[in-house]
């Protein structure tokens, strides 16, 4: 292998270390070139190293392939310092990333600077997930693009909310770009590609392994202006998210939850620190990342033509014996189908009935067996 | 006259065969040749043949005897040819006149004391002889319960080898006969039982009317079990047809118990480990051992811990419950197994099955275990399935109806549609096909917007049809002529309430 610049340099490392080797960027922020470090590596100069071994794979590592592999998948290269390189990521310091992989239609770098990675946990409830998918379309719509990490629960409905507006979304994986994980959620991804870009600092075939999502994060509190925190529970991966956040001075945000809601516990715990925002609607979020409150400016929703089913402006048109029944209805938590009886005095199946009814056109909600408001 | 010929009949695959016993006498070294395809327990039938017959104080020949079974080409099995074998054996030496062999069928295994014992599979047997016009069936006093079902069929039990003989010369008659009253109607366990869950109760109720697949998710103690082993007890016994044809089954399986016909719709509940093999069905040369499915043909059909089954075991559902047979095909053998059942799942909402509970217990289930336990059930076999109810923990004590109530009123509901549907070759709601639903089983108007509602919110065309078959059922129950727009939105509810959980 010919190391002729430091992009080249650059890229090699990025194959042959770990993602966030602080030793080596400790001695990089030093002025060492990146080709000396290769060089270092190779020959003992670094202490507690095993040389050897990091020539033997230094040389198995063929970049001109590589660049070849990631041409052929359509994967850009970006190394650090190069032209096109996001430049917030030199707020990272130590832990900064050598070069990153995207696959996309838009350039990630340009979107990034408006905005916010929304992250929360996996095991997310219908709370999180619907706060995640309608305020990545409010933000989308306000021109504030999303970004997240493509996992299941929030980061999903994160990028899926934006995509329902056709606003650009990024996820940045903890797998190479070629190896996109979770395998689930390809056709998302696809998606994602189509109207936004998938990013990893990992090269196109690696796999995601557990600490890989941990640098991973570190990444997504870089690239944007804010990190908002929907759902975590109380030990949670979106914590080393926000702390890399805080430690670059980047706006964290969360959504506070129930005191009761076990998915809630790290977010609300996380909103008694200082410099944390408490956000409890879309536009709260889009005022702390652009300075404007969207709902004094025209936007594209208001433009589309609004939604006439819209089902809180149609509640009139309900029947009386739908009406008394929604009445009882709890916006949150719920009621026994028991209660309901009870309190209108009618017959069971017909509570049931008129229940499903207004499920069906969008009044009430059936969770886990008991009713509630939509 | 030293040749012979006598009747007896083997299964094959699912149903009987006749099997022609021809039976040589000649001069020769005293040998015993037996051809025709037996195997192993066909072979031994010559020796315990044998001592029988001097055991009752006949004559077996000396010389050289050639037994063949035909047709030679089927692969005969198991141990209830060895009457008929024994009645060939003593036409070929004069011992009784071949007259008297050629209008009955001998089934039975003989002791070697001359004694005749019952046999697994006697009833697909009988059918077999009544159907080719043989007069009278000879089978052990253990088969006869059994066999007395079989209509046009002239079933004799005889206790031992000289009650056959002595039966033939009309010296003694058939052993007691059993009368159809003696039909297996033991009730099952009692609906009585369960405490409270009146909606899914009522949930069961509307199952049993239509034979519509159920599904219950609950915590671990709310009565999912009690409710599934309870639905036999509120289904119609079966008609007489349905009795043959299960009984045949649960005969040739192995698993009739005492030996009596099944007159309650059978309820099969695998263990969830079970195998592929148990629950198809299985075929070892050409005999075959109808499995779970199967044997749950006309009945039910109950897998608890639904999520927990392999993957490959609940897709094997998928065919039965789309065309209500097992097409099994085997290198020795292949035909169509009959699986007409209705299932009902049971499951967990979470492996550790505290996801539905109230605040004592918290879940601990991280979301990929989760999430692989609620898509072990495929989506196309949640599809089939129209009839879901999520279970609370027990919260009234309040006991409900018995089963003969509730029996009662499904009766009614699926006498109704039986009469309904009479000009059609179907009679359960569940198995109205799309396109008569489409024309000629429309609910009301309202019932109909509402319907098509749910066509564009989320049901699509199958899931509209699933649930105007519920729907029509709940008529049924509640005596409306058609379908109303409360029980299209009640059959709704019990489409989607199972979505409810994955959320």
């Amino acid at each position: 292998m010919e190391i002729t610049s430091d992009a080249d340099a650059f890229l090699a490392l990025a194959h042959l270390c770990e993602p966030g080797d602080e030793t080596i960027n400790r001695r990089l922020a030093t002025g060492v070139s990146p080709g000396e470090i290769l060089e270092m590596l190779l020959t003992k100069g670094f202490p507690q190293r095993n040389n050897v071994v990091f020539s033997k794979k230094y040389a198995q590592c063929d970049l001109e392939a590589e660049r070849a592999f990631a041409e052929k998948i359509g994967a850009r290269i970006l190394t650090r310092g190069q032209e096109g390189w996001p430049t917030q990521l030199y707020s990272l310091g130590e832990a900064q990333p050598w070069a990153l992989w995207s696959i996309g239609s838009i350039d990630f770098r340009v979107i990034a600077l408006t905005s916010v990675t929304i992250v929360g946990t996996r095991a997310c409830t219908p709370y999180g997930a619907g706060i995640g998918a309608q305020w990545a379309a409010d933000l989308g719509n306000w021109g504030t693009s999303v970004f997240s990490g493509g996992a299941i629960g929030i980061d999903s409905s994160a990028h899926k909310g934006a995509l329902s507006v056709d606003a650009p979304t990024v996820a940045v994986l903890a797998s190479g770009v070629h190896a996109r994980y979770p395998a689930s959620h390809e056709q998302l991804f696809l998606r994602i590609i189509d109207n936004g870009a998938v990013v990893s600092e990992s090269p196109p075939r690696e796999p995601a392994h557990k600490r890989r999502f941990i640098y991973r994060n570190r990444i997504l509190a870089a690239l944007t202006r804010a990190t908002c925190v929907i759902e975590a529970t109380d030990r949670s991966g979106t914590s080393s998210t926000v702390r890399a956040a805080r430690e670059m001075n980047r706006i964290v945000a969360g959504v506070p939850g129930s005191i009761h809601s076990p998915t809630s516990l790290g977010v609300n715990k996380l909103l008694k620190e200082q410099d944390v925002h408490v956000v409890t609607s879309s536009a709260d979020l889009q005022e702390l990342i652009t300075g404007f409150n969207p709902n004094d400016l025209p936007s594209r929703s208001d433009i589309d033509v609004k939604d006439p089913s819209q089902p809180r402006a149609r509640w009139k048109s309900l029947s009386e014996g739908d009406y008394e029944i929604w009445e009882l209805l709890p916006t949150r938590g719920g009621i026994g189908l028991d209660v309901i009886c009870q309190k209108t005095g009618r017959a069971r199946l017909e509570v049931l009935a008129r229940l499903s009814e207004l499920n069906l056109m969008g009044f009430a909600q059936n969770a886990e067996g008991s009713w509630k408001k939509v | 006259m030293s040749l012979a010929r006598s009747w007896g009949a083997v299964v094959s695959g699912v149903s009987g065969q006749l099997v022609e016993v021809e039976v040589d006498h000649s001069q020769g070294l005293p040998t015993v040749g037996l051809v025709g395809l037996p195997d192993t327990s066909v072979v031994e039938s010559k020796h315990r043949a044998k001592t029988a017959i001097v055991n009752s104080g006949l004559r077996w020949p000396k010389g050289r005897v050639t037994i063949s079974l035909s047709p030679a080409e089927l692969r005969k099995h198991g141990a209830g040819l060895d009457l008929a074998i024994a009645m060939g054996v003593l036409g070929a030496t004069g011992q009784i006149s071949t007259e008297e062999l050629g209008n009955t069928v001998f089934i039975g295994e003989l002791g070697l004391d001359g004694s005749l014992r019952s046999v697994p599979g006697a009833l697909p047997c009988v059918i077999v002889a009544a159907q080719s016009g043989i007069k009278s069936v000879v089978v052990p006093r253990g088969n006869l319960a059994q066999c007395q079902i079989v209509p046009r069929a002239r079933v004799v039990a005889c206790e031992d080898l000289s009650h056959v003989i002595a039966f033939l010369r009309g010296e003694r008659e058939s052993l007691g006969t059993a009368s159809l009253e003696a039909v297996n109607l033991q009730e099952p366990a009692d609906l009585a039982d369960v405490l409270g869950q009146e909606e899914a109760r009522w949930a069961l109720e509307v199952a049993a009317v239509g034979g519509h697949n159920m599904s219950m998710v609950g915590s671990p103690g709310v009565g999912k079990t009690m409710l599934a082993q309870r639905i036999t007890g509120i289904l119609p016994p079966l008609t007489q047809d349905q009795v043959l044809e299960v009984t045949a089954i649960h005969a040739i399986a192995g698993t009739l118990r005492d030996n009596e016909p099944i007159g309650i719709p059978p309820f099969e509940a695998p263990h969830h480990c079970a195998s592929m093999a148990a629950l198809v069905g299985s075929v070892h040369g050409n005999r075959v051992t109808p499995g779970a499915l199967t044997r749950a043909h006309h009945g039910v059909l109950f897998l608890d811990e639904a999520p927990e089954f392999s993957r490959n075991a609940l897709d094997a559902l998928r065919q039965p419950l789309e065309s209500g047979h097992i097409s099994l095909s085997r290198a020795s053998w292949s035909g169509l197994l009959p699986a007409r059942f209705q299932l009902i799942l049971a499951a967990n909402p979470c492996p550790c099955g505290n996801a539905l509970t109230d605040t004592v217990k918290v879940c601990d289930c991280t979301s990929a275990t989760m999430r692989r336990y609620t898509t072990q059930v495929s989506g196309p076999l949640r599809d089939r399935i129209d009839v879901n109810v999520l279970i609370p923990s027990v919260r009234s004590l309040h006991a409900g109806e018995s089963s003969h109530a509730v029996r009662e009123r499904v009766i009614t509901a699926r006498n109704v549609a039986r009469d309904r549907f009479a000009q059609f070759p179907w009679e359960r709601n569940s198995e109205i096909p799309p396109g008569a639903l489409r024309t000629r089983f429309l609910p009301e108007p309202a019932g109909n917007a509402l319907l098509n509602n749910f066509v564009g919110s989320s049901g699509g065309f199958r899931g509209s049809h699933r649930v105007l078959r519920v729907a029509w059922s709940i008529a049924d129950l509640q005596c409306h002529s058609r379908p109303t727009k409360s029980d299209v939105a009640l059959a709704i509810h019990l489409r989607t309430s199972e979505t409810a959980v994955a959320a």
